[in-house]
């Protein structure tokens, strides 16, 4: 167990992460502040300067995000880019996914972004290969995602990876044109996720990729797509409300 | 005065002489062992069961089999020199000087194998961790090399000229060193890794480290060569002290040796016990022995003040593996292409590629941020 698990800035740390998950950045901004106030002393161990340093790496992501919502896009870019320069962590991958919708063809942050997104992609943050997907499709390439996926697929190592690997091929077959493939596949996780997927993210993740692939077999008048796509749909606007 | 130095060079002096310093050299260092032991008499270190574990079941063997081996070989060549003696060939007075002081010595190479004995019975009286000391060591170290040196006397003597010698020795030698090279971590390793990470290691934490790294290679069928223990020790020892550090507790000094210790020993329990726990630390150590069973190299990453470390596998084929240490750290790894960074609390400092090769050695010394 860590020892820091339970100090009063982990805790704060943590909420002020949780809040930026769901939108809510002052009140991220507030727990933030106070965990750095509460780290700040003259002796403190490795750990804790660790703390600190993703704790202030976490309020410029926090600061991203309000210029982001304010629509200061150059500046949010240049904040996001100082957290993905940090050393590995969630607070850097939650910059990554929020930094790339952000970048244009042409910016030069590219090389940095694709550089980390590869490190954490195969290391199975599913986020970061979300992020990897997008583009390939982007390009044109979701046959080759979708066969990388399947790889990926027989090696998961575990219920969640699983999970994830699952509905990012769903996703990928559904780009790819196999609508069939990945509406069976969406059907077969939608049996075992209620019970077993438990990363909130993965599951409006699911949600996301469900309401979409229905969607295509709705539009080929598939009546089962059809009434679960209502469902999805509705799901999904419950999660995101 | 002539006669003196004739009375001082007769061969039934030599023996005697030999054989009187040989005891003495054996006993004085026995009497220092004792001495010295990690478990002062009254202070008991841990609780004492009796109850040998794995790792001291096969220490001991070991030791023995190698003090019964030396043993062995003096008596044999101490029979030898008598039958040799009782021949009633014409010899000249240098031979006949060099088998008796031979003689001499091979005795005292007996005299330290009974201490030895001793020496382990005065462990299992006291505490089984005292036989990673030098109290079993200095005996051994004794008998190996009073052994040594009568083999050259007699050699010397025995085969004139220094060709003729030297053959016979170096035979002798080729026969004998390989089987009594021990290949077990020393304390030593283990307070030169300590001091060059500025931890204290109380005593017992020595213990617990050395158990828990030959437990470790035992356990995993770790074949090390003798020149490469130390670096065996370093790369168990440096994961454990990562876990130490990951869990907030402190990178250094005194109050860093302290809670290394406590860690060490309940990973010492958790390798002896016969079922490996599956803690992450532990499947950590699992992991980090079984790269001394393939072709690897060693990347050894020192820094003025602890730094986090992160070391990437960015080979083609890889799913991005990561190891986390803190410096100052030794890793064996493949042989492969690494990426290395490291960061002051989440500020990186210090990022490079690297292509480890087989057996290379890859020292990385991180500039002051």
């Amino acid at each position: 167990m860590n020892l820091l698990t339970g100090t009063p800035a982990f805790v704060q740390y943590s909420r002020g992460l949780e809040h930026y998950d769901y939108g809510c950045f002052d009140e991220a901004e507030t727990e933030l502040k106070a965990a750095a106030a509460s780290l700040a002393g003259p002796a403190l161990s490795l750990r804790e300067e660790e703390l600190l340093g993703l704790t202030n790496a976490a309020l410029t992501l926090v600061y991203a995000a309000q210029s982001s919502r304010r629509g200061e896009k150059t500046a949010a870019i240049a904040q996001f880019v100082e957290v993905v320069n940090t050393a590995d962590s969630l607070v850097k991958l939650r910059a990554i996914t929020a930094l790339v919708p952000l970048l244009d063809a042409k910016s030069p942050h590219w090389p940095l972004v694709e550089g980390e997104i590869d490190v954490l992609a195969r290391r199975g943050y599913w986020q970061a290969e979300n992020v990897v997907l997008q583009g390939r499709i982007g390009t044109g390439n979701a046959a080759a995602a979708a066969s990388h996926l399947e790889d990926r697929l027989r090696q998961a190592e575990n219920v969640h990876d699983a999970f994830a690997a699952a509905i990012l091929l769903a996703h990928a077959w559904l780009a790819a044109g196999r609508t069939l493939e990945a509406w069976l596949l969406i059907r077969n996780i939608e049996r075992d996720a209620g019970t077993d997927l438990v990363d909130i993210e993965l599951r409006v993740e699911f949600l996301r990729v469900a309401a979409a692939v229905a969607g295509a077999r709705a539009a080929m008048n598939d009546a089962d797509a059809q009434q679960a796509k209502s469902v999805y749909d509705a799901a999904l606007r419950e999660v995101q409300r | 005065m002539r006669k003196w130095r004739e009375r001082l060079r007769s061969p039934l002096l030599l023996f005697f002489g030999t054989m009187l310093v040989g005891m003495s050299i054996a006993t004085l260092l026995y009497r220092c062992a004792d001495a010295g032991l990690l478990t002062k008499p009254g202070a008991v270190a841990r609780s004492y069961t009796g109850n040998a574990t794995d790792v001291q079941k096969l220490y001991l063997e070991s030791r023995n089999s190698t003090s019964e081996l030396l043993f062995k070989i003096a008596f044999t060549a101490f029979g030898a020199l008598v039958a040799f003696v009782l021949s009633g060939a014409r010899r000249a007075a240098s031979v006949e000087r060099g088998i008796f002081s031979a003689a001499g010595l091979l005795l005292s190479a007996m005299y330290a194998a009974f201490l030895y004995q001793i020496g382990a019975s005065r462990c299992m009286e006291a505490s089984l961790d005292d036989m990673f000391g030098p109290i079993l060591n200095y005996p051994i170290l004794c008998q190996f090399w009073f052994l040594f040196v009568a083999v050259m006397v007699i050699a010397v003597a025995l085969f004139r000229g220094p060709r003729r010698a030297a053959v016979a020795a170096a035979i002798i030698i080729t026969l004998v060193v390989p089987r009594v090279a021990s290949a077990q971590t020393s304390v030593g390793c283990v307070r030169d890794w300590a001091k060059s990470r500025s931890v204290e290691l109380p005593s017992s934490a020595q213990a617990d480290a050395i158990a828990l790294v030959n437990r470790m290679a035992a356990r995993q069928r770790v074949e090390v060569p003798k020149g490469d223990r130390c670096e065996l020790a370093e790369t168990l020892l440096d994961t454990v002290r990562y876990s130490t550090i990951h869990d907030g507790q402190p990178a250094s000094g005194a109050a860093g040796g302290a809670a290394l210790a406590a860690v060490l020993h309940t990973a010492r329990v958790s390798a002896e016990s016969p079922n490996l726990s599956p803690g992450a630390l532990m499947t950590d150590l699992v992991s980090v022995a079984e790269f001394w069973k393939t072709p690897s190299g060693i990347i050894d990453i020192d820094a003025r003040k602890p730094l986090f470390i992160t070391i990437t596998d960015r080979g083609p084929r890889s799913r991005g593996t990561q190891w986390l240490r803190y410096t100052r750290c030794v890793l064996r790894l493949p042989p492969g292409h690494y990426g290395i960074r490291a960061a002051d609390g989440t500020r990186i400092v210090y990022s490079a590629e690297i292509d480890l090769a087989r057996d290379a050695r890859i020292p990385i010394d991180v500039p002051k941020p």
